[in-house]
């Protein structure tokens, strides 16, 4: 195996194996249920080591691992586990740590669905969360119970951009005992090492950034040699699993992720600045920007920025909001990100342990592979609307 | 004639207020790539249609499907009723995950018809039942079972794989949610993994709906897109496994080597008088009980088998094989059986060549080369 250590090099290496495939550059894609066997020895054998054999489609495919090792590479994991969404990542990472009985922490600025899990599943089965301001850092001590087992970290938010102080989250938890699960989307695993700042378990909606075009649903867990059974068993014991054209189209998606993101964060930090000077914007809630908060631990921890940030105008009046997201004619308007074009969305957000009293003229924008200029022009001519709307 | 595989997560919007609308109505349209395509759409309404339903819900798998429908009705303190000769993944989801969350299973005996009534307490919600058991094959007397469910306002629950929702109308004998690993009959290739759960109601299926949503399931177009394309060959392999078991299953009982066939057409068979009450059919699954042979001789018959595969999984192409043994598993119920057992699943191949197999098998079982 081949072992780079660059981050651009292991995009290109990692996970790639054409000595086992006839010296063709890419992996197949295996659709497979059955796994058949030469005797029934090497079936007894292979099923006493099943996480590191393929016994059955639904433990994974040679596909799926190839995108798995990329990603464990370019993570700084041991092993990762790819599985059918970024929820379903979500859910197994919680699911595999918790029973009746247990309690987690979860950030106040988590990605919608995550606190849908929480209030509308976990719950039922009860697990009981308490949401904490994504800027407690340390203080997070006062929250965490004796029975609490989990800890769930997103940074920054994905609407409202807060960057955590993740190396004193973990430090104050892990006295306790306490998981660090990080959903580490935004940054792609590229431009921060959830490893070398105390987190266990690294989760990514891989339908972002790595397959990148809009056109796959897939998730990643990434973990250390510890939690490997723990992790592993519940995704298999829930049934979770990647599809095989999915796993190939992750793993096509993460060989072009440096070029890709080298020009997600040019751009996005193009149309951050510019917003940043118009008359209308209160903020700009982009990690690079000191209106971010937590701005000094993202310079301190990211080594970049993604595409993804958001800004809050001064007066928006729901026709502004209409006006000016409804005549965009490149940004599409749409749910997700991460891939090749620029899309904006609203943002609303929930809250119940801090303040957001921004909803409504709150906007979100991913910064695409087009030129920047023809989407200023874009913005530009909405910003117009916007103010004419009043 | 076929749906295109929409490759889908971001789902655009003309307007705000479009998406808005959308957003409300976000498992009947098109809204974002893991709540469906127009592609997982056409699968799931020929599913429903097949199993004679409200409407389905796609997964990754059979296992995911099992866990969906058991996790949205069950929460701590509920009590669930598990068929003794449950799939051996569903018997460990209920050991593992749904004790951790306070979930009691209590294992029955697939044979227990009304006699089920003893076991209902005030907390339990769920009876799920498998017809027939996937290794042992005993056909449960839904209708029964469903009776006594409903008195008691219990949701019944059916592992309706074998039957391929061709052989068994899983609503029509009383069951409220229909399971299936579509992996099987319905994919029938061996290159897919997925399952599904059809409801009987609009309420039923929304429960599950939403549980599968909140737990970020959807359905895979690639795999949905195999799926619907499988079906439309279903009813000619159906059949031809069907016939092709029958072959077997047949000359099998005349062998010398053979205890007993466990194939719900044969009297041996737990059930057979209710299978042939319900069932319009078998398909091509099917185990035998051995004779009183060393493990040895069983494995120098499976392992030069020319044609059976050994594998786990079943319902495509292929004819494969399995030894199994349920002792230690069982817990309701015992497993006395004279010997070894296997379990076939008669493929697609020419029946003559497959006993030609296993006519070579039983001779090196016997202890020839």
């Amino acid at each position: 195996m081949k072992h780079p250590t660059k981050r651009d090099t292991k995009l290109v290496h990692a996970g790639s194996h054409p000595e086992k495939n006839h010296g063709i550059v890419n992996p197949p894609v295996y659709h497979a249920s059955t796994v058949s066997y030469p005797s029934l020895k090497e079936f007894e054998e292979k099923r006493k080591d099943p996480i590191n054999n393929f016994l059955y489609g639904r433990h994974g495919t040679p596909t799926a691992r190839d995108f798995e090792e990329a990603v464990a590479a370019l993570e700084g994991g041991d092993r990762t586990v790819a599985v059918g969404a970024g929820l379903a990542a979500i859910s197994v990472a919680m699911l595999a740590f918790v029973g009746t009985g247990d309690h987690v922490l979860v950030c106040d600025s988590a990605y919608g669905p995550t606190r849908r899990l929480c209030e509308e599943f976990l719950k039922r089965f009860g697990v009981e969360t308490t949401y904490y301001d994504p800027m407690i850092g340390s203080g997070i001590a006062e929250l965490v119970r004796p029975n609490t087992k989990t800890i769930y970290v997103e940074s920054p938010g994905s609407h409202t951009f807060e960057i955590q102080d993740i190396p004193a989250i973990a430090d104050t938890v892990h006295r306790h005992g306490v998981k660090v699960v990080m959903d580490n989307t935004w940054s792609a695993g590229y431009y921060f090492q959830p490893f070398d700042h105390g987190v266990d378990v690294s989760v990514q909606a891989a339908t972002k950034y790595y397959v990148a075009h809009s056109d796959a649903m897939l998730g990643s867990i990434t973990f250390k040699e510890a939690d490997t059974d723990t992790i592993i068993d519940a995704a298999r014991v829930l049934g979770n699993n990647a599809a095989p054209d999915d796993a190939y189209l992750g793993l096509r998606g993460m060989r072009t992720l440096s070029a890709r993101m080298a020009r997600h964060q040019e751009t996005g930090l193009k149309l951050a600045d510019w917003f940043k000077g118009l008359p209308e914007v209160d903020r700009v809630l982009h990690p690079a920007l000191p209106d971010c908060p937590g701005h000094e631990i993202w310079k301190r921890d990211f080594t970049g920025s993604s595409g993804l940030f958001s800004v809050v105008f001064k007066n928006c009046s729901p026709a502004g909001m209409a006006a000016l997201v409804d005549g965009l004619e490149l940004f599409a308007l749409g749910g997700s990100w991460g891939g090749y074009e620029s899309l904006v969305l609203p943002t609303n957000a929930i809250r119940t342990a801090t303040e957001w009293q921004d909803n409504g003229r709150c906007i979100r924008f991913h910064a695409g592979l087009e030129d920047p200029d023809d989407l200023m022009e874009d913005l530009a001519a909405g910003v117009k609307r916007l103010t004419a709307a009043g | 004639m076929n749906p295109p595989v929409y490759r889908a997560s971001t789902v655009t919007f003309p307007t705000v207020d479009a998406m808005n609308e959308a957003e409300a109505k976000r498992f009947d349209t098109v809204f974002y790539g893991l709540y469906g395509t127009p592609t997982t759409f056409a699968y799931e309404e020929a599913i429903a249609e097949l199993e004679g339903g409200y409407r389905s819900v796609t997964v990754a798998s059979g296992l995911a499907a099992i866990a969906v429908a058991l996790m949205a009705y069950l929460k701590t303190g509920d009590h669930l009723l598990m068929v003794d000769s449950a799939y051996g993944p569903t018997r460990k989801f209920c050991n593992n995950i749904l004790t951790r969350y306070g979930i009691e299973t209590t294992y029955y005996d697939p044979l227990a018809g009304s006699g089920i009534a003893e076991l209902i307490r005030p907390e339990t919600k769920v009876i799920f039942t498998e017809s027939p058991g996937s290794l042992t094959f005993e056909i449960q007397d839904l209708p029964a079972i469903a009776e006594a469910a409903r008195k008691n306002d219990i949701k019944v629950m059916l592992d309706n794989t074998w039957s391929a929702g061709v052989y068994l109308k899983p609503f029509d004998v009383g069951v409220d949610i229909s399971i299936q690993a579509t992996t099987k009959y319905l994919a029938g290739h061996a290159d897919v993994m997925l399952g599904h759960i059809t409801a009987k109601s609009e309420e039923d299926w929304l429960t599950v709906r939403t549980a599968a949503a909140l737990m970020g399931h959807g359905g895979e177009p690639d795999n949905c897109y195999l799926g619907l394309r499988g079906m439309r060959t279903l009813s000619v392999r159906l059949q031809r496994h069907q016939e092709n078991a029958m072959v077997l299953a047949n000359w099998l009982a005349d062998r010398p080597e053979v205890a007993s066939i466990l194939h719900p057409a044969f009297p041996d068979c737990p059930g057979h008088d209710i299978w042939r009450r319900d069932f319009t059919g078998a398909s091509g699954l099917f185990s035998i009980v051995l004779k009183d042979y060393s493990q040895e001789r069983v494995n120098a018959m499976l392992d030069g088998m020319d044609l059976f595969a050994l594998g786990y999984s079943w319902g495509g192409f292929e004819s494969l094989i399995i030894p199994f043994d349920p002792r230690g598993t069982r817990t309701a119920t015992e497993w006395d059986a004279a010997g070894p057992a296997l379990r076939l699943h008669a493929g697609q191949e020419d029946p003559g060549d497959l006993i030609a197999d296993l006519a070579a098998g039983f001779e090196r079982l016997n202890g020839g080369t």
